[in-house]
């Protein structure tokens, strides 16, 4: 039956899977149509543009042609008129063939304008026209060197200066004109035409819509034989030295076959559309998705567009499988071309293993053909482009990527995804790579540059890239999952100047994407001895030598060694920049100041721990394994089960790192949770079951002190469960220096809690109910936590640095102490959980803004935050099925969300439960958050949205990084500043950062006589505060004891009912005044409540300010 | 200056505080207390001879309770001082709510103060009287009493003594514990 049940049980959950996806696609589709009425193009501004369009069309026909003019008569019209003409470097000297301007064979509209797939976007829309130049201007020879496009130029300038003159005479003056590289290409410079707002009554004056247009010149489509400018052929003839065979031209060759295409491409596309019904929309949610992904055509962007997304999907539209299978068809709605083209691009690999071939002149079928060309590749057999040719290695990777993970969120069927495919920017630097890498290096002084290289690349940039591509490939392998290059490309420039000012210095920005398995990995393995090792030796110089492994094998290989604040990734990219770019090259990244930010271990040499180094953690677990032996050894009357850890540090996500006799630290003593084997002895009430576990722990208390070196000590614990007033606990100090502190838990505990619910009055069952879980979050949650958090972090490396520095941000932010630290780790898990269209966090810092970017996004009153603690919740779905699998079910999922409706039903502006985080582990939704206040969670809403607010205007920089961690005192009606008798950030475990006093740091060896000296007496001053001012203040302060000098603050914040008056009466809380002029009201006391807490306080203070 | 001394029956009490040297103000700050003679239908002999107390300044406890009411009413002899800043309800006990072994009236005896009140408790009734008199004279007197809200001992040290305090003894929590075992075996056995 076991079986049985288990085919049943998936074959619901096919069922179930089936229902939901029909029932999302449905919902997808309205959600699309939605979307595509949103973003279409508005009725009045085209026909403002087209008025406009139909204007410059007439304007252009009027142009007089100029023939036959050698170059020096091209000069010396340029020097009158001074007009550029935007020759490409090389500029033409000496040519004996001639430049001219002929009236243009053809005018059209061109690009997703012509499509019409244009969408609005905030930075404007443009509009591609197309003069395509005469053929007769042409030579059959002009494919060669740069003849064609220098002509393509000269026709260009002298339609610019035409233009400019009829502008004028025609009153059309407020066009601003300009040239611009299009898609980044130098070698294809256009004219744009802006609208200014001069002259806006203008009927022509089109300013208002934004859009621009680019005059595009192209040439008659075959005006060249396309065979002669295939990929691999040269066209760019340098001279040579004798026996050198010229390198292939490949980009010249695309750029100059793209000219003489764009028509020839619009009708295939027009073509395609009409056949096609869904074909245009699908386009729209292309381009989308692009531009959200800050993806596009030009090179910067990755080289794939709007346009290559438009003919990869109208290729796929004729077949694209290996025999020419389709892989879309015509019928199919826009949601499932959309899906069907990114599931292409995640899954066929069209660089190493194979290409697309297509042709956009036939019905030919499209052919996945085996066999790559080490480049990106979709050819166009008609017209001999590689419509990928822009797409480099580095940014193809990049885009399968996010194909890949589009694919998965298209596939989610328990969450809708559309506003993190569609709708959300996703092209923020610091969410999109781990880190980013800047750097600034001559322009000029590359020798390596050579004149083969300048053809192959055209331009020191794109060269730059492909070396620096080659580096970062080859030095850092499966460290990185990919990488972008940028460039500070100048690509627009005034019409007067041939090319745009040329700095002396370029600078690169790298984006990393980090594989968090392989990142800190200390060697790199070469060949061995006997094989071919020249091009490791080579690459890697002095740091290469022999090792000898343990296995016994020799290999060269190359080590290096870990630092807490400096990634070994940015260490290996230092050595090999300066190697191979300029020596001693400065690599600017923020990721060390990020990584800086988390407090070091006062542990020998930790500052050459790793970031991801588990070892001070694995101190106190060897510690917490060395006691439980002896626990569960114990001879006591029923004997110990299990010593459960629930404690922060025990899954290694306290905000400090546990160092030992570290007593300060607020994270020294971990919680244990004591379990004996069954018993029927346990009383049946609640206060002498307390009393039966107080006499266990005073047993194990006399053992351990008879029979080992352990110290412990009993304490009394009203904090754990209200209104249990007999709790105890065991506080054991062990002798390598560790605190944990052991509560009992038996079987009889939830049950009497339960009874307690359920015998109280109805007006008291809320309160007992908060109660129990109180009990559940102590007893129970915190150990299934405790267990689920140590698997996961030892599953994703980086959350347990991430989810430190939030803490420590938290309680920069006087926020810390407001919170369970469960609920902190489930939040900071969202990103690692859930990274939908990004990578799981490999770095500090971009899991530190993925958190905080959800936070200040979540809007919590309508979103219930549910998180599957499965490991690799986003591996291929036929997983859910498995029975292995640790997923999250639908079933579940929709049982969480069924909770959460109901609660929101119950409490709908929030007032009780404001976040509601779920998992299989907890299904209520609220165990951490219950005693959660809704100022509390509003702050941390508001200030993870100033956070990203500052991050997004003013970028990443020491100043903005400073003013992320700095506390905004002024929100606060007054502030206590305070100073404890002795700084304890020593006796907290931390390793002071200045350096001043480094060689008189000794970290304790033992525990002081009286264990309490150590003690925070901040934190005690705070409870009695707590206490007294309870539903009058709210205090804040700063819980890591960090301070090198011991200062801290305590802020106030009076809660905004209790500053009017109010009816006198007798539990009106703390402190209140007589009102003047009325006889039975009474206000708060603001001076004396101040007076009496800096008295309260004493010596402690050192400063004061209220508002 | 008119000055509020009544409250809905309750006597308003200023005082003046110490000043502190972070928060200087022109003239001293006051704080006020409300007093009236207390009431209890529970426990009725003590509630003759008290005084119920509402908002007594932070510090306040049953050495400088003492030494206030020593200036006002010097003859009236103080027994106790019982001050709740707990936040509990009353109505929520656990044990009662486990348990069938008690009765409601063991449950309820004891003093139930509001949270934030408390209840200065003299030797007798007389004495009370004879505080509450005095009280309602004080607070029309002009010169108000300086109550001293500095404490004797530096609060760091305070603040770590109540960290110690938390510590407890183990002979004593170990005969406590026993004989309260003892106690509810009993209860045990007489229910049966």
């Amino acid at each position: 039956t076991k079986a049985n049940h288990k085919n049943l049980s998936s074959h619901e959950v096919q069922i179930a899977r089936e229902t939901a996806e029909l029932f999302k696609s449905n919902i997808f589709k309205l959600q699309i149509d939605e979307l595509i009425k949103e973003v279409k193009l508005k009725d009045t501004k085209i026909s403002k543009i087209e008025k406009f369009l139909h204007k410059l069309h007439d304007l252009v026909q009027s142009i007089p042609d100029l023939k036959d003019q050698s170059l020096e008569e091209v000069e010396s019209w340029s020097a009158r008129t001074k007009f550029s003409i935007p020759f490409n470097d090389p500029k033409p000297t000496n040519v004996n063939y001639k430049f001219g301007y002929a009236k243009p064979e053809n005018v059209s509209i061109v690009g997703s304008f012509g499509l019409k797939t244009g969408i609005q976007s905030s930075h404007g829309v443009s509009v591609d026209v197309n003069l395509t130049m005469p053929s007769e201007l042409f030579q059959a020879k002009d494919y060669l060197n740069y003849r064609a496009l220098h002509k393509r130029s000269f026709y260009l300038g002298f339609l610019a200066e035409n233009l400019k003159s009829i502008f004028k005479k025609e009153k059309l003056d407020f066009i601003k004109l300009s040239y611009q590289y299009f898609n980044d290409d130098i070698l294809t410079p256009v004219l744009k035409l802006e609208a200014t707002n001069s002259n806006l009554e203008s009927e022509y004056n089109f300013s208002k819509t934004k859009f621009s247009i680019n005059i595009l010149v192209g040439l008659p489509f075959g005006v060249f034989d396309a065979k002669k400018l295939l990929p691999n052929k040269n066209c760019i003839r340098v001279q040579k030295e004798e026996d050198l065979e010229l390198p292939p031209t490949p980009l010249y060759n695309a750029s100059l076959l793209t000219v003489t295409a764009y028509d020839h491409y619009l009708k295939y596309l027009y073509k395609i559309k009409k056949s096609a019904e869904q074909f245009k929309e699908a386009c729209i949610l292309g381009r989308l998705w692009l531009s959200q992904r800050g993806l596009g055509a030009s090179i910067e962007k990755g080289g794939f567009g709007h346009f290559e997304f438009a003919t990869l999907t109208a290729a796929l539209l004729n077949g694209g499988g290996l025999q020419g299978n389709k892989i879309l068809l015509h019928g199919f709605s826009s949601y499932q071309l959309f899906k069907g083209v990114i599931k292409y691009l995640a899954t066929e690999d069209l660089c190493n293993e194979g290409y697309l071939q297509f042709y956009s002149g036939s019905n030919e079928l499209t052919k996945y053909v085996k066999g790559g060309f080490n480049t990106p590749t979709v050819f166009d057999k008609t017209s001999k482009i590689n419509i990928f040719h822009k797409v480099s290695r580095n940014s193809y990777k990049l885009l399968v990527h996010h194909a890949k993970k589009t694919l998965t969120l298209l596939n989610d069927v328990f969450k809708d995804r559309f506003d993190v495919l569609f709708l959300q920017n996703s092209s923020y630097d610091y969410l999109k790579y781990d880190y980013t890498l800047k750097f600034e290096i001559p322009a000029f002084e590359d020798s390596s540059y050579g004149p083969f290289e300048r053809i192959t690349h055209l331009t020191y940039e794109n060269y730059l890239a492909n070396k620096l591509a080659y580096l970062l490939d080859y030095g850092l392998g499966d460290r990185l999952l990919g990488f972008d290059i940028c460039f500070n490309r100048a690509s627009s420039f005034d019409i007067t100047k041939r090319k745009p000012n040329s700095s002396s210095k370029i600078s690169v920005k790298i984006g990393l994407l980090i594989n968090a398995q392989e990142s800190e990995k200390l060697v790199i393995k070469g060949p061995s001895e006997s094989e071919e090792n020249t091009e490791f030796r080579s690459f890697w110089g002095p740091k290469s030598s022999l090792r000898r492994f343990k296995d016994g094998t020799i290999l060269h290989s190359v080590v290096w060694s870990t630092h807490h604040a400096k990634p070994i990734i940015l260490s290996i990219i230092e050595y090999i920049f300066s190697r191979n770019l300029k020596e001693s090259l400065i690599v600017d990244s923020t990721i060390t100041r990020f990584n800086k930010l988390l407090p070091l271990p006062n542990l020998p040499s930790s500052s050459q721990q790793s970031l991801i180094s588990n070892v001070a953690f694995n101190g106190l677990n060897k510690s917490y394994d060395d006691l439980y032996k002896i626990l569960i050894k114990l001879e006591l009357p029923i004997s110990i089960k299990s010593v459960l850890p629930a404690s922060p540090a025990l899954r290694t996500t306290s905000a400090l790192q546990p160092v030992p006799f570290a007593i300060s630290s607020k994270d020294f003593f971990n919680d244990l949770i004591l379990q004996f084997e069954t018993s029927v002895k346990w009383p049946d009430e609640i206060s002498a079951l307390e009393k039966v576990k107080t006499a266990f722990l005073l047993k194990i208390q006399e053992i351990l002190e008879k029979e080992t070196v352990y110290k412990s000590y009993i304490t009394k614990d009203e904090e754990s469960v209200p209104y249990n007033f007999d709790i105890t606990a065991l506080n054991v100090l062990t002798p390598e220096g560790y605190g944990f502190k052991l509560r009992i838990l038996t079987e009889r505990d939830e049950i009497l809690y339960l009874r307690a619910i359920e015998n109280a009055k109805k007006e008291k069952k809320t309160a007992l109910e908060s109660i129990y879980l109180k009990f559940n979050q102590r007893y129970l949650g915190s150990i299934t936590h405790t267990r689920h958090l140590t698997s996961l972090s030892h599953h994703f490396q980086f959350y347990s640095p991430t989810v430190r520095l939030f803490k420590k941000w938290l309680d920069d932010q006087l926020l810390l102490t407001h919170f369970n630290d469960e609920l902190i780790e489930l939040i900071a898990l969202q990103p690692f959980l859930d990274p939908a269209q990004y990578e799981v966090p490999s770095s500090v810092e971009n899991g530190f803004f993925k958190i905080l970017s959800f936070l200040a996004t979540w809007n919590w009153l309508e979103d219930p935050l549910i998180l599957d603690l499965s490991k690799n919740p986003q591996d291929e779905e036929n997983e859910i099925v498995s029975k292995l699998s640790d997923r999250l079910t639908l079933q579940s999922f929709q049982e969480i969300k069924s909770n959460f409706n109901s609660l929101r039903k119950q409490d709908p502006n929030g007032l009780k439960v404001q976040f509601f985080i779920a998992s299989k582990i907890d299904q209520s939704g609220k165990l951490w958050s219950n005693s959660l206040s809704l100022p509390i969670s509003a702050r941390l809403t508001a200030l993870s949205k100033v956070a990203i607010g500052l991050v997004k205007s003013q970028g990443l920089n020491d100043d903005t990084i400073n003013l992320l961690f700095k506390p905004s005192l002024s929100d606060y009606d007054f502030v206590i500043n305070l100073k404890t008798p002795f700084p304890l950030n020593i006796s907290s475990g931390v390793l002071p950062g200045t350096s001043a006093f480094k060689n008189l740091i000794t970290s304790d060896s033992s525990y002081p006589s009286d264990i309490t000296s150590k003690f925070d007496p901040i934190l005690s001053l705070v409870k009695d505060l707590n206490l007294k001012f309870d539903g009058t203040i709210l205090f804040s302060y700063h819980s890591l004891n960090i301070n090198e000098i011991g200062e801290n603050v305590i802020t106030g914040l009076f809660i905004p009912n209790r500053l009017s008056k109010s009816k006198f009466k007798v539990q009106l809380g703390y402190n209140f005044k007589p009102s003047k002029n009325s006889n039975d009201e009474v206000l708060i006391n603001r001076e004396a409540i101040f007076n009496e807490i800096l008295n309260y306080a004493g010596d402690l203070v050192t400063g004061f300010q209220s508002k | 200056m008119s000055r509020t001394e009544e409250i809905k029956g309750f006597q308003v009490i200023p005082v003046t505080l110490s000043a502190s040297r972070y928060f200087k103000t022109e003239e001293p700050i006051k704080h006020y207390m409300y007093a009236k003679k207390h009431q209890s239908n529970t426990d009725k002999e003590i509630a003759e001879r008290s005084i119920f107390l509402i908002n007594p300044p932070i510090n306040a406890s049953l050495s400088t309770i003492r030494v206030f009411f020593k200036k006002i009413s010097p003859e009236s002899l103080i027994e106790n001082f019982l001050l709740n800043i707990e936040n509990l309800d009353y109505d929520i006990n656990l044990t009662k709510l486990t348990s069938d072994l008690y009765d409601d009236e063991e449950i309820n005896t004891g003093l139930r103060l509001p949270s934030g009140s408390s209840l200065v408790v003299f030797v007798d009734k007389s004495a009370a009287n004879l505080a509450l008199s005095k009280l309602k004279k004080y607070s029309r007197s002009k010169d108000l009493y300086e109550w001293n809200s500095k404490s004797e001992e530096p609060a760091s040290v305070r603040f770590i003594k109540k960290f110690k305090s938390e510590i407890l003894p183990l002979e004593e929590t170990s005969e406590f514990v026993s004989k309260e075992l003892q106690e509810f075996e009993n209860r045990e056995l007489e229910s049966k």
